[in-house]
Parts: structure tokens; sequence; C-alpha cells
């Protein structure tokens, strides 16, 4: 599949430091960073590799698509996400209630469903294609739950101080690796990032018969479990590093997750 | 700040999304009216509409609860 061209120097200044900017705010603000807020953050990470996927498909013309089919997605995503909620914040400063995590949840939710929807009509939706985006989301939460056992009889500290959190961590990679593994092995695409084709390449001088992306399959959890571990001591220190860093690797296992999978079969 | 639930702010955030998300999503719709077939009946762009509308109302959130409640678990 042939994306839409990089853009220039100048653009991609600019929405980076659109993204950095929204985020400065966010963090003058005072935005309260918990548990709950990075948990809520997760629909615009949905979101987020919606948007990309849609970009590379050829959704979007122009600017938009230039930045939303490349790396920008994200700092364009931060900056989407960050400004409605820097706003509904600020109103819940002058009211009696307000609940930070709840409207970073509902935006995020909100904008989800006109997005999928716009995903499937655009898309090519048959039995063979959304059956496998069904499945990866259960398979990734049954990886999930023997990563999370296993994490809990030999690092069970880490798993207590994360808790929630720690339990996205692990869902995002598992669910990224999972999407890579039934793109790759279960649909027969071609494996173009970087990562991907080195652990293919690893994977074709091990025995046959299971499949070509086991390596980064493990190592993608191993990377998780890892993290889980270190995280849960930061997160007893300084909370605020440790859950920003979970929220980060979270990110950065569900928007690609969410884009392989949906390149491979609604969008393919 | 203080937290505590805002049913009626999480509801205009709610909709301040549906908003953001429907302007990110009306160029990805195809041009010329939209129509899907569901077994052998031709929906037109309204039915379509209403068709998608109603699987994502009912899908999605029932499916981000679900998750949702999942790892609410894990913190009590």
């Amino acid at each position: 599949m042939v994306g839409p061209a990089t853009p220039d120097v100048a653009v991609t200044a600019a929405v980076a430091g659109g993204g950095v900017v929204v985020a400065g705010f966010l963090a003058a603000a005072g935005v309260p960073v918990e548990r709950r807020t990075v948990l809520a953050a997760t629909p615009w990470m949905v979101v987020g590799g919606l948007l990309h996927t849609l970009a590379i498909a050829g959704a979007y013309d122009g600017l938009p698509a230039g930045i939303l089919g490349s790396a920008l997605a994200a700092p364009a995503a931060v900056a989407i996400a960050g400004l409605p909620w820097l706003a509904l914040v600020q109103i819940g400063r002058v009211r009696p209630r307000a609940d930070p995590a709840g409207y970073l949840a509902a935006t995020g939710g909100g904008a989800l469903v006109p997005l999928l929807a716009a995903t499937v009509l655009f898309g090519r939706a048959t039995v063979a294609t959304v059956v496998p985006v069904v499945l990866t989301p259960v398979i990734a939460a049954i990886v999930t739950a023997v990563v999370v056992f296993v994490l809990g009889l030999s690092a069970a500290p880490a798993i207590a101080t994360t808790r929630s959190l720690g339990l996205l961590v692990v869902y995002a990679q598992a669910f990224h690796a999972v999407a890579i593994a039934v793109a790759v092995d279960g649909l027969g695409t071609a494996a173009e990032a970087p990562l991907t084709a080195l652990a293919t390449d690893l994977a074709a001088m091990g025995p046959e018969g299971f499949g070509s992306v086991w390596p980064l399959v493990a190592a993608k959890l191993a990377v998780a479990v890892l993290t889980l571990v270190v995280a849960g001591r930061v997160v007893e220190r300084r909370p605020v590093a440790g859950y920003l860093l979970l929220g980060v690797v979270a990110a950065l296992g569900i928007g690609p997750g969410v884009a392989t999978l949906l390149a491979a079969t609604l969008l393919a | 700040m203080e937290t505590d639930a805002d049913p009626a702010g999480v509801a205009v955030a709610l909709a301040l999304g549906v908003a953001i998300g429907a302007a990110l999503a009306l160029p990805a719709l195809p041009p010329g009216g939209l129509g899907v077939a569901v077994g052998s009946v031709e929906l037109d762009t309204v039915g379509t509409v209403l068709v998608v509308s109603a699987l994502s109302v009912l899908l999605l959130p029932l499916g981000l609860f679900s998750l949702y409640q999942l790892f609410s678990l894990a913190d009590r």
C-alpha cells in the first residue's frame, strides 16, 4: 500500500510543536496524571490508529493526508485530544464538581464512534475481513491473561503497584503482537515495518510450523513485562513519571495495533 | 483539583467528542451517497446511516464498557 507524501520540514515542525505546546498547556493547567486518567486516554489511542490507517488508505487529501499518514499522527492525535480536554478541565474548575478522566474518556469514546463507522463504510466489510478484526482483541486478552498470571507469580509487586495500567500495557503490546501475527501469518500481508521484517527473517532460521512473527510476539511481550517491572518501581517513587511511561508504552501498542489490523483487513 | 463524578460534564464531553469524530470522519465517507447490502436488501443512504449508527452505538460502548470494567476490577 502506497501512503501519502511525507510533509515538508516546516509542517513537521509545526505539527510536532503543536503537540508539544498542547502537552505543555495541559501540564501548566495542572491536569491530574493518575492511573484513571491514563486509562481514560485509551479511546484516543484507538482514534490515533484509525486516523493513521484512513490516511494511509487514501481517505484524506492534501495536508491532512500527509500529516495523519506519517508518524506525525501521534502529535496530531495529542493535539486533537488535548485541546477539548483542556477546555473541559478548565470549565470544570469553575463548577462544583469535575471529572477530568471522565471528560477524556467521553471525548475519545464519542470521537471513536463516527470514525469507526466511517472506517467500516470506507473499507471492505466482509466476513473474511470482519472476523479477524473481532477475534484479534479476544486472542490478545487470552495472551494477556497468561502473561499476567505468570507475572503474578514472578513479579507480584509490579502488578500490585501498576494495577489496571499494568494490565493495559500488557494488553496493548499483546494486541499489537497478535495483530501483526494475524496480518502477516494469517492474512499473508507483507511485513513492511523494519522490526516485523527483522523478526520474520529471524523466524525463518527457526523451526517450521510456528508462523513467521513469533520472535516479535515474544519480544514485545518481554518488553511489556520489563516495562511493567521498571514502571512499578518508578510509580512507587514518582507516580506521575511512572504513569506517563506506562501510558506511552500502552499508546505504542494500541495505536500501531489498530493500524496494522485494519490495514490488513477492512482497508486492505 | 478535586475530582468527583460529573454526569452532566461527561455528557457534554461525549457530545463534543462525537462532533470532533464526525468532523474527522466526514472526508472518509464515499462521495455520491452511502449504501450497503444487508442480505439481499440494498439500503439507501438514510438506511445505511441508521444501521451503521445503531451498530456503532450498541457495539462500541458495550465493548468499551466491558474493557473499562475489566481494568477497573484491578483497581479495587
